[in-house]
């Protein structure tokens, strides 16, 4: 029973420093994408290799820690309790975006905010599309709500560890041929100037991001990552996935929805080639989960790991406001070597999570409802599910 | 039969949203085939220069970007026609001009010098600042474009701005995809500043 206790104890730690490592990728990967719109096309090799894995890792240890037997709660109950948890965050984060935007207005992709049609439009997306144009990073949280929906009627049919991948493989596949076939579900169409207000909540990609979000079921139930492995193979196992990963993110080509930008971005469905993509992101995931797991002693990272929702969402502070106008500057200083390139965007990523560790503390205290912790009580608000 | 509140609620609210969607939809088809103005991101570009009668280069520059984008594993796109010497629209086919013809290429496609080639034709790639674009969408005919164009030149004038720069065109719906050519559609772009 102890040993259990201490291995589920285990297991939350080495996910939550995962969850951080991830949250570092995409600080770094925001950052470097500002060098690569200045014009660095070393940024854009830095960029395509994290963008190859990171985010389907998030899905990936989503559903390491998700639920089973969900089909014997209520549908009502569950669904409350996701929207407390996922939807108030979202919007938490995007409407206090909306608050810089008094002073500065040029950094807000697809809108013009020296009009009020452009204020409408973006609240309008942001509540009836589930496109959040003023965090534009929270779309993974709005991902995530309709991947665990999915997740409530799927998980009954998950009968067995064959199953799970079937289903995945299924959805995938499903996922894959409507990224291509199905442009009018794809919410990129909101960035044109008079794109139509449909409700698209993230569905396309979510049912791509199932299939990872599946795969981390499967982890969970096959227990691979429970085995106690020395540190040095679980380094030389991350180290080998990476390297593969090198070896293999750059022959993904041609095949993007955006056709400037050549890499995986999941928040437009664009994956590039059917094989390589799940190769990269299924390696590159495990790499980092197993760099999670010889870090489980940093107190601080378990720390920061936990509070993973309100540092992802204040990303969106730095990458609407702040890395296009700082990699412009640094660019111009810098030689744009892939060491210079490397080294700026690792100091500017640690500089950026370190800012937020205030508001961390600010939101855990005043408002840790609207942050991703509903079932604690604050001095503001009452707890939202009991 | 009794209706829980929670459900009358969450009908309002769904019903709400639906209504404020088409309302908004509406609006919007409205505007939709009205010029206006935005800001273009900084982007790389590929551009292959080509004289002759524009109907002619752009068939020859479609089969070029075709060759080249295999070559260069680079992802579809549209082609854009920008032509550096006039801003109207002609319609006299035979005419000898020249054509900047380009698409958007991302930040990692570099090697041009392994690209086989007409060495006639010149290629190059081309990092565009941002600008500022007036644009209008006209849908049908080719030869009925002249009327979208004066309809955007005269919201130029009318908004403050002054044509300054390009003209370009972009088929979006064209022969490729679309049979009748009162469907077509074609984005019409002036770079612009303030007056």
């Amino acid at each position: 029973m102890r040993a259990d206790i201490e291995q589920q104890n285990s297991r939350i730690e080495f996910i939550d420093i995962a969850r951080i490592y991830g949250i570092s990728l995409m600080y770094y990967g925001h950052f470097i994408e500002s060098y690569m719109k200045a014009g660095s096309a070393i940024a854009a090799v830095h960029y395509k290799f994290i963008y190859s894995f990171h985010m389907p890792l998030f899905f990936i240890l989503s559903g390491y820690v998700a639920k089973e037997q969900l089909f014997q709660k209520p549908f009502v109950s569950y669904l409350g309790k996701l929207a407390v948890s996922r939807l108030i965050p979202y919007l938490f984060f995007s409407f206090l975006l909306i608050i810089p935007t008094i002073w500065t207005t040029d950094n807000t992709v697809g809108l013009d905010l020296n009009t009020t049609q452009g204020y409408v439009k973006g609240i309008a997306f942001t509540l009836f599309a589930g496109f959040p144009f003023f965090n534009i990073p929270t779309w993974f949280l709005i991902c995530l709500f309709v991947v665990e929906l999915i997740h409530f009627y799927v998980s009954p049919h998950l009968t067995s560890n064959k199953r799970v991948l079937l289903i995945a493989l299924g959805f995938y596949i499903a996922g894959a041929t409507l990224a291509w076939n199905a442009p009018l579900l794809n919410p990129m169409n909101a960035l044109s100037p008079h794109g139509m207000l449909y409700p698209y909540f993230m569905s396309l990609e979510a049912i791509t991001a199932y299939a990872f979000f599946l795969m981390g079921v499967w982890l969970r139930r096959v227990k691979i990552l429970q085995l106690k492995l020395p540190a040095y193979q679980c380094c030389a196992a991350a180290l080998a996935g990476l390297a593969i990963v090198y070896f293999t993110f750059d022959l993904n080509k041609g095949m993007f929805t955006v056709p400037n930008y050549d890499a995986v971005i999941l928040v437009a469905s664009s994956h590039g080639n059917l094989i390589l993509f799940p190769l990269t992101a299924l390696i590159g995931s495990m790499a980092i989960i197993l760099l999670a797991k010889i870090s489980t002693e940093r107190r601080f990272l378990v720390g920061l790991g936990q509070n993973a929702i309100i540092i992802f969402g204040l990303n969106g502070i730095f990458y609407h406001l702040i890395n296009d106008r700082l990699a412009t500057g640094l660019l111009a200083l810098l030689s744009g070597s892939h060491i210079s390139i490397l080294l700026s965007g690792i100091v500017v990523t640690f500089i950026s999570i370190l800012l937020t560790l205030p508001f961390v503390y600010l939101f855990n205290r005043y408002l840790p409802q609207l942050t991703g912790k509903p079932k604690m009580m604050g001095p503001i608000l009452p707890r939202l599910v009991s | 039969m009794k209706i829980g509140r929670s459900k009358i609620v969450t009908a309002f609210f769904v019903l709400l949203a639906m209504v404020i969607m088409i309302a908004y939809n509406a609006a919007i088809e409205i505007v939709r085939h009205e010029p206006f103005v935005y800001s273009s991101p900084r982007q790389k570009l590929l551009v292959a220069e080509l004289t002759g009668d524009p109907e002619t280069t752009l068939e020859s520059a479609g089969i070029l970007f075709h060759n080249l984008a295999r070559q260069l594993k680079l992802s579809p796109s549209y082609i854009t026609s920008r032509y550096p010497d006039r801003w109207q629209w002609q319609a006299d086919a035979g005419k000898e001009e020249l054509i900047l013809y380009h698409r958007v290429v991302p930040e990692t496609a570099m090697d041009l010098a392994n690209v086989t080639r007409d060495n006639s034709t010149n290629i190059y790639f081309k990092r565009s600042e941002e600008e500022r674009i007036a644009s209008i969408i006209h849908v049908g005919r080719y030869e009925e474009i002249p009327h979208s164009q004066r309809k955007l030149q005269q919201f130029i004038l009318d908004n403050g701005y002054l044509i300054d720069g390009y003209y370009e065109e972009t088929r979006i719906i064209a022969e490729f995809n679309e049979s009748d050519p009162d469907n077509y559609e074609t984005v019409l772009r002036y770079q612009v500043t303030r007056d």
